[in-house]
């Protein structure tokens, strides 16, 4: 046992250290500077508050996932000009698949990589289970009929209900078609083909998309690479990157092990709660405008009045992460104490804003949003805007309160927030 | 001392020490959450005790710090339990020889965050840094026969661990 713990021991001490690390440390490292440089009173606990965001990295890892919950929603743009016929007129129809995905955040606070398997099917519906660290943290069922998913969270014994619109139902349940992928990533010729290699031993041809309105519901910025089985015309892998909150978080998602028609059944659609599981949250994911306003208003509510800066989906997780730890040390409470049901519908309803926001940019609506500047006190400034007509614009102030307003007029109330 | 003198000395020693905190902090971890956390651990006693580590002792107190922060971060570790759970069946199929070797190192970085001091430091600078004897007892202020006891007697501590922990 002995020799076998100093051969452990050497193969230890010849680790070299990953590149990926370097960077962790560097910025880990860079960023604990700031925070004393930022702080004029020496030993407060501003250091511990960083600290301590570490110590929270389960809840952490769960608001990723449940903020994650519309991957596979909203990526892709999907306007017309499509010429990816010839490629896949010989796909046969799937109708059910499984896939897994890796899905890596890095922020100046640490690295946390989630790991995924999706269960499709085009009967049944979406359902998705959640691993982090290996652990099965959540599992989400969306079904391919009605308005309500759920997500059960193991470790905690509770479930979250999401309300979705039909439409949203629709659109999950047309995603479930790989093909539907395939025509999104070659749309409008917006695409560059990088060539063919060999992934897993199959034969792949390459393309990648990256322009300025790819992968908005998800990311501030962001690109992605579609790999294609030359033999079936079939995704063997899917590439997506990005980053957010002002490029301070960095995502990487890989999609691949893609099992065709694996015979689901309707038993694996089933959610089946517990009897001794207790709702977490009741939250309106529908994109309409009382779901956007009530999801804003959540997230001022944690976060003292402000919005978040972007309403991509990793920036709002990373913003309202932030706010929650700040939140609970000003009641000076544990971040390990449970989010009351309140707090966690707070948390999640915003994200009916960021797919109400991905929509909008998806549709042309010529949408702005000041988050950055305007607060909840700020009732007179344009938070948000977006053209319902030609000359008419709808408008969500600052207050949270709407009005439908002409070109002109909404140019005199966008003057204070361009003038900041 | 002024809180300006005691950045600039925190951003010189950072400087100095920091790729001996990322190599053997990473050595001891192992995994990325848990470098993250012992590293900002490392970097608070590092501020905390900056006024220490301006002489010839800064050295010793480095070490001191990085593995009580070590030993931390594995404390706080999720679960509280310090296990590492492989990753989910089917994501990545692995041969059950490679899933025990790893599982194994991961129970051996666990142990050493529970050695004494002085066995922690000697494991570190023997096996991790792979410093000779006498480099080993220069460090740890004895002779080199007591930097092999120490570097001995952690061997057998961790053995000890490591059979409570199987």
């Amino acid at each position: 046992m002995k020799d076998n713990i100093e051969e452990i021991l050497q193969n230890i001490g010849a680790e070299a250290v990953p590149d990926d690390v370097h960077k962790i440390a560097q910025e880990t490292s860079n960023h604990f500077s700031r925070s004393l440089a930022q702080t004029k009173q020496p030993r407060q606990p501003i250091v511990l508050e960083y600290l301590m965001k570490s110590r929270i990295s389960k809840l952490a890892a769960a608001a990723v996932i449940i903020l994650a919950v519309f991957l596979g929603l909203n990526i892709f743009n999907d306007s017309g000009g499509v010429t990816w016929a010839e490629v896949l007129d010989n796909v046969q129809k799937v109708q059910t698949y499984i896939n897994r995905m890796k899905m890596t955040v890095q922020s100046p606070e640490g690295s946390q990589d989630v790991d995924m398997t999706f269960y499709r099917s085009t009967v049944y519906g979406t359902r998705r289970d959640s691993y982090y660290k290996g652990e099965l943290i959540s599992k989400l069922y969306i079904p391919a009929k009605g308005n309500q998913g759920v997500e059960l969270v193991p470790s905690a014994k509770q479930y979250v209900n999401a309300v979705f619109t039909d439409e949203q139902i629709k659109e999950i349940a047309e995603k479930n078609d790989p093909r539907a992928i395939v025509k999104e990533f070659m749309c409008c010729n917006r695409y560059t083909k990088i060539g063919q290699k060999i992934i897993d031993g199959i034969d792949v041809e390459g393309i990648e998309v990256d322009h300025d309105e790819f992968g908005k519901t998800l990311f501030e910025k962001g690109k992605g690479r579609l790999w294609v089985a030359v033999d079936t015309d079939l995704p063997v892998r899917i590439e997506l990157e990005g980053t957010s909150a002002g490029g301070s978080v960095q995502i990487s998602m890989i999609i691949d092990g893609f099992d065709w028609n694996p015979g689901l059944q309707a038993s694996d659609f089933e959610p089946n709660i517990p009897s001794d599981y207790t709702l977490m949250a009741q939250v309106d994911l529908s994109d309409s405008i009382e779901a956007v306003v009530k999801g804003l208003r959540g997230f001022a509510q944690i976060a003292e009045g402000k919005f978040p800066t972007n309403l991509d989906l990793m920036t709002v997780g990373k913003e309202i992460r932030d706010a929650f730890i700040a939140l609970r040390q000003k009641q000076g409470k544990s971040l390990e104490e449970q989010p009351t049901q309140e707090e966690m519908e707070n948390m999640l309803s915003i994200q009916g804003a960021c797919l109400f926001y991905g929509n909008l940019v998806k549709e042309g609506k010529d949408v702005a949003y000041y988050g950055d500047t305007v607060t909840i006190q700020d009732a007179d400034k344009v938070l948000m805007r977006w053209k319902i007509t030609e000359d008419q614009y709808r408008v969500i102030l600052g207050d949270l309160s709407t009005l439908d307003v002409s070109t002109d007029e909404l140019a005199e109330l966008e003057k204070t927030v361009m003038e900041q | 001392m002024k809180h300006s003198e005691r950045l600039e000395l925190f951003e010189k020693v950072r400087a100095r020490y920091s790729v001996f905190l990322l190599s053997v902090l990473w050595k001891l971890t192992g995994d990325k959450e848990l470098f993250t956390e012992a590293m900002q651990y490392t970097l608070l006693g590092m501020w905390r005790h900056v006024e220490k580590l301006n002489g010839k002792k800064a050295g010793a107190y480095i070490y001191r710090i990085a593995l009580t922060a070590n030993s931390r971060a594995w404390r706080n570790r999720i679960g509280k339990n310090g296990e590492f759970t492989r990753s989910q069946d089917g994501i990545e199929p692995e041969p059950s020889e490679k899933i025990g070797r790893v599982e194994l190192t991961a129970k051996v970085r666990k142990a050493i965050s529970r050695l004494p001091d002085k066995q922690g430091k000697a494991i570190v600078m023997r096996y991790l840094e792979q410093h000779d004897y006498p480099a080993i007892a220069e460090k740890l202020n004895c002779s080199k026969a007591g930097a092999r006891s120490h570097v001995s007697k952690a061997l057998a501590t961790l053995k000890d661990k490591l059979a409570a922990l199987a």
